[in-house]
């Protein structure tokens, strides 16, 4: 009797619990696939975006940048969107438009016709971020212009610039290295350009050397022997926007020596521009230069943004 | 029998283990699920920035006649500047109580007062910023990099909020950390900045030395934007800024228990006295106001004896000081002086010196040579001073033939100061009260 009540005791127990593990199991399961779905999420964003605005420049930019190239040209600075090693300061409105205009008319439209402006659209990059003044590092040197991985320009020292030939010169150099960097990195050129002054890149005591050092070295600047990419983006951005006169001053002064290096290195660089990107370099600056004329002359308004 | 049972209590824990791990993996799915969670804040961080953000900009903007705005720049060695700020849409106007020369910048000078706009914004940042995010020479005078100098003024032009209420919005910078406060103007921009202009001068030309505080007289050194004073044993330096009423401080200063965040200039007695009225700065007596000159008091000498207006001891230590220098440092000797550093406070932060000035045969370089100088009232009825010569400033090392003429000041102090005019003084001869042979004079 003992063992048949312990049994059935036992037995009821049993079923007891599991009664109750069915019960808690089928609330948890029913309140998970009702309750959670049952919430309705607002339809109106957190994220609110900016009225759109009545400003006048970025109404232009909303045209010229965003539209055709889907360039984010970011005249108002973030501290965070610059490196943060440099104290800086923001660029004015008035020269941001000079800039604005510069730079659409002799950089991006001097690609749209030589490469087509699929190739622009393609390979530019989306932001664009101006700085009021120069980024200067401890060491003395000045930094003009970065690049970020092919997505982000800076262009500092839009406080200081002018419509003249030197400055436009110091911008589209700065312009046309970020933009060979952008396509060095998408395509990359013959191997041999390395070890033409394999041996002679000097990395960051660049700044201890003169010009005449560098071009009788056979680097077009003295920047150019920080190393082999930096080497091949200032010998193809000097070529650009250099005049054939300048070209051949520099080559005299590089000597015998020297312009037979840089030459080697041009001959190089213009075959991968062509073959790469299907850019014929002489024709490229003949387009830059025009455009660049046209600035410096004051054919083209860059003040105006109505 | 035996074997059942033990089969059976096997089971039952099996069921227990699982019954605690369903009761409280349901316990989660309650908790997580909870439809009803209560938001302790109400909103989602997302939402509440945003919030804040227009809460901000709308307050920025809400005061017709803008932001009287106390900027506290670079290292707080300028103390703080007046400036105004009258945010309008996206553009903000500023002017400011400084003659901004930016040599470094748009190379153009800005008077003191020139409203000059530009851009700002209210964004979120490290919590909700204010930015000046389009050049404003007033503003990114004090962020402009050089050649020489790539940190610029160390500045910042982007604000954190700290607080912001109707009458007072406190702002940090975000990479300095300087302080921006704003208060709502009661007047016009420019005449907040005459009026705090028109403080300053007055204020500043005379340097004050003591305060009292419920009836008991303290030391405190009050020039140069910078209130100094001892508290439980630590110096303690406090930049304040000029405003149209007297003084406001970076923070409350607390001197024999007594905090005080602002002084009020009283135009009848021209003392500065705090709201509640426990601390007075008095005007200082004329031996107070020749102890903290902001100008220079120079000794007198010539290419003749008779020209020197001193001892004779002292007649001979300073002829051979100035010969030396023309023979050893091929310089001249223009003046010798006490008083205010003629160097800029950024150059060199002690205040008053004892220095001296020499030329070269080059046009254009000149050399100022000082040491450190305290000089403090010792008997007031007897116009009794100490003068204590401190730490020797640049270069100072190069010129040994001065020593002597420290070593006398050292040796003779203290000394009676006999004015031409007590009220408005332009000569003054120091004599030492040890021994009456021992003397100079200065004049303005």
């Amino acid at each position: 009797m003992k063992m048949r009540y312990n049994n059935i005791y036992i037995g009821r127990r049993v079923k007891a619990w599991r009664v109750l593990l069915f019960l808690i199991l089928n609330s948890s399961f029913l309140i998970l696939y009702t309750s959670c779905s049952e919430e309705e999420l607002s339809k109106t964003s957190i994220f609110q975006d900016n009225p759109s605005s009545s400003k006048p420049f970025d109404n232009w930019l909303y045209e010229n940048y965003v539209m055709p190239y889907n360039i984010d040209l970011k005249y108002c600075l973030e501290d965070k969107e610059t490196d943060y090693q440099y104290s800086l300061v923001p660029a004015t409105t008035e020269n941001s438009i000079k800039v604005a205009h510069t730079v659409l008319y002799c950089w991006l439209q001097a690609y749209d016709e030589v490469a087509g402006i699929k190739f622009t659209r393609k390979y530019v990059p989306k932001i664009i971020q101006l700085v009021g003044s120069n980024a200067h590092n401890k060491k003395g040197t000045v930094v003009m212009g970065t690049a970020e991985n092919g997505m982000k320009v800076t262009l500092y020292a839009v406080n200081f610039f002018k419509n003249d030939r030197s400055t436009l010169n110091t911008y589209f150099q700065i312009m046309h290295h970020e933009f060979t960097h952008i396509l060095t990195q998408n395509k990359e050129y013959d191997t041999e350009f390395r070890t033409i002054s394999d041996g002679s890149y000097i990395t960051g005591d660049w700044s201890n050397k003169y010009e005449s050092d560098a071009l009788a070295a056979g680097f077009i600047t003295a920047y150019a022997m920080s190393e082999y990419n930096e080497d091949f983006a200032e010998t193809l951005s000097y070529y650009l926007i250099y005049t054939q006169a300048q070209w051949t001053s520099k080559m005299k002064l590089a000597g015998e020596e020297g312009e037979a290096i840089i030459t080697r290195k041009l001959n190089i660089i213009r075959k991968y521009m062509q073959t790469a990107w299907d850019i014929d370099i002489d024709e490229m600056r003949d387009v830059l230069q025009r455009r660049i004329n046209d600035v410096v002359a004051g054919k083209i308004d860059i003040d105006s943004v109505n | 029998m035996r074997k059942d049972n033990i089969y059976i209590g096997k089971s039952v824990k099996a069921w227990r283990v699982l019954l605690f791990f369903t009761f409280h993996f349901s316990l989660f799915i309650f908790m997580a699920c909870s439809p009803h969670e209560d938001n302790v804040f109400g909103a989602s961080p997302a939402e509440r920035q945003q919030q804040a953000i227009e809460k901000y900009r709308a307050l920025l903007t809400s005061k017709s006649d803008g932001w009287a705005m106390d900027f506290y720049p670079s290292d707080l060695v300028l103390g703080g500047i007046a400036y105004t700020a009258r945010f309008v849409g996206d553009e903000v106007e500023l002017s400011s109580e400084m003659l901004i020369d930016n040599a470094k910048g748009d190379k153009k000078k800005y008077a003191a007062g020139q409203v000059v706009k530009s851009e700002y914004h209210v964004i979120a940042g490290q919590g909700v910023m204010l930015t000046f995010d389009t050049y404003n020479p007033l503003m990114h005078y004090w962020s402009q990099p050089s050649g020489t100098n790539s940190e610029g003024l160390a500045t910042d032009y982007e604000f954190m909020f700290v607080s912001a209420s109707d009458d007072e919005i406190v702002l940090r910078g975000r990479k300095y950390g300087n302080l921006l406060r704003l208060y709502p103007l009661q007047e016009s921009a420019s005449t907040y900045i005459n009026d705090v202009i028109q403080m300053r001068t007055t204020l500043s030309s005379i340097p004050r030395k003591r305060a009292v505080v419920d009836g008991k007289s303290v030391n405190v050194t009050v020039m140069s934007s910078h209130f100094q004073y001892t508290e439980d044993g630590a110096d303690k330096d406090i930049p304040y800024i000029y405003t149209p009423t007297g003084i406001r401080f970076y923070q409350p200063i607390t001197i024999a228990g007594v905090t005080e965040s602002e002084l009020t200039f009283d135009t009848t007695s021209h003392d500065l006295t705090s709201p509640d009225g426990r601390m007075q700065l008095p005007l200082p007596t004329p031996l107070e106001q020749f102890c903290g000159t902001v100008t220079q008091w120079h000794f007198i000498y010539g290419t003749t004896d008779a020209k020197y207006d001193m001892c004779d001891e002292l007649r001979e230590i300073v002829k051979t000081a100035i010969q030396r220098t023309t023979k050893e440092n091929n310089e001249n000797v223009d003046d010798i002086y006490i008083g205010m550093n003629k160097q800029n406070i950024e150059d060199d932060a002690q205040r008053m010196v004892i220095g001296w000035s020499t030329s070269t045969s080059m046009v254009g370089v000149w050399y100022e040579l000082r040491y450190g100088l305290d000089m403090m009232v010792a008997d007031e009825d007897n116009m009794v001073i100490d003068i204590r010569i401190l730490d020797g400033g640049l270069y100072t090392n190069n010129y040994p033939q001065f020593t002597p003429m420290l070593d006398f000041i050292r040796n003779n102090t203290p000394f009676q100061m006999q004015f031409d005019n007590i009220q408005n003084p332009q000569y003054v001869k120091a004599v030492s009260v040890a021994d009456a042979e021992k003397w100079f004079a200065l004049k303005l």
